[in-house]
């Protein structure tokens, strides 16, 4: 299970362009409206710019997520992710996707994002890695991906690098989104 | 039910102890494990006691598939290739369990030797213990110890990955020349975005 075989990068290459190519065709078809189906957009982002969008999000239990499309095991925790954003949307969780790709990688995450049907606004880093690292948590090594949990207050509860399960993930946002 | 901080504390603290915060070396330390014989590309085994330079020693956990690594890669055997001939020892060590890269398999590191043309060891951690003792997390991953041992820079190769055209701050190739002039390196700590180690379960 490597990470990306010529043959696989091509493939998403291709289905990056033509991802972006159908961006471009929507949003001339939309002006600057963006309709609710869209696909994610991928917004230039510091850390500190996230922890602001954190800081917007107060009410809501908040879980920021540091991924890559090169990252096997960021990609294997994506679907998890968003059953969670599916499932606990609705009782104020909010799941902010935050691309550590290169600038070259970018239309490949956007087209990894569309593959999963993310339609809600993402973010992509735009910022030197020990700023970006150390603007989100400290504690962060730079491993990905990385994780820091919210409560509905806005304080950060929790840390972690490393993939987690769908029942790990919902082990620690459930306490925080209370009401049973 | 239990009270919501109590509840919020003690997850944070189950998370704390999940993941590898504390574990780091850190400045000051010596190097842990340094008796553990791993295999180098080239058949020898070799222990990071016995490829000590008499001016310092650079180790670099790194592995094959990371496509940070291979961004960073030509500069590592650069610098790698550069430093142990002025009397820095150096060695390039895979903690990765190849079951889960087959690209981090032992052939294909000593194909990515040749090709890179590393004129040091490159090792394989076959326990990840080394790694685990090291406190490491990431690939590439930097750790250089002075004449005496000491722990004196923890981190990045540089502050640009993907473009070494556009490299501001050379942080390993500042602290391997201090190192080598025998002064402390000016930045001892920085971090950069890599591949989570794949540890071994045993």
């Amino acid at each position: 299970m490597t990470d990306w075989t010529p043959r696989r990068r091509n493939v998403l290459r291709a289905a990056s362009w033509a991802t972006a190519g159908l961006v471009v065709l929507a949003a001339i078809a939309c002006g600057r409206r963006t309709p609710a189906s869209s696909p994610a957009t991928l917004t230039p982002a510091t850390g500190a710019d996230v922890l602001h969008e954190v800081e917007r999000s107060r009410g809501s239990v908040v879980l920021v997520n540091v991924w890559a499309t090169w990252c096997t095991p960021c990609r294997e925790e994506l679907p998890d992710l968003l059953r969670l954003q599916r499932e606990h949307g609705a009782n104020g969780f909010r799941l902010i996707l935050v691309s550590a790709d290169f600038a070259s990688q970018r239309p490949a995450a956007a087209a990894l994002l569309a593959s999963l049907g993310v339609t809600f606004p993402t973010f992509v880093k735009a910022e030197g890695d020990q700023g970006f690292i150390d603007g989100l948590d400290t504690r962060w090594s730079g491993a990905l991906p990385a994780s820091l949990l919210f409560d509905r207050e806005g304080r950060k509860v929790a840390f972690w690098e490393g993939k987690a399960s769908y029942e790990e993930l919902l082990g620690k946002v459930k306490p925080l989104l209370g009401g049973g | 039910m239990a009270h919501p901080t109590l509840v919020t504390a003690l997850g944070t603290v189950f998370l704390l102890v999940g993941s590898q915060f504390g574990l780091a070396l850190a400045i000051g330390d010596r190097a842990p494990a340094a008796d553990v014989k791993m295999k180098s590309v080239d058949g020898r085994e070799l222990s990071i006691k016995e490829i000590a330079g008499a001016k310092g020693t650079l180790v670099i956990f790194s592995c094959n598939h990371c496509p940070w690594v291979k961004a960073w890669e030509g500069r590592i055997a650069e610098l790698g290739n550069a430093y142990q001939v002025k009397g820095i020892g150096v060695i390039v060590v895979n903690p990765n369990d190849p079951a889960a890269y087959p690209e981090d398999s032992f052939p294909a590191m000593q194909e990515r030797a040749k090709a890179r043309g590393f004129q040091f060891p490159y090792v394989v951690d076959a326990t990840s213990g080394v790694a685990r003792a090291f406190g490491a997390t990431r690939t590439p991953e930097a750790f250089l110890f002075d004449a005496a041992g000491v722990l004196v820079y923890h981190g990045a190769i540089d502050d640009n990955a993907e473009d070494a055209a556009k490299v501001a701050k050379h942080f390993l190739r500042d602290a391997l020349q201090a190192v080598e002039a025998g002064s402390k390196p000016a930045v001892a700590e920085t971090k950069a975005i890599g591949c989570s180690i794949k540890f071994r379960s045993s």
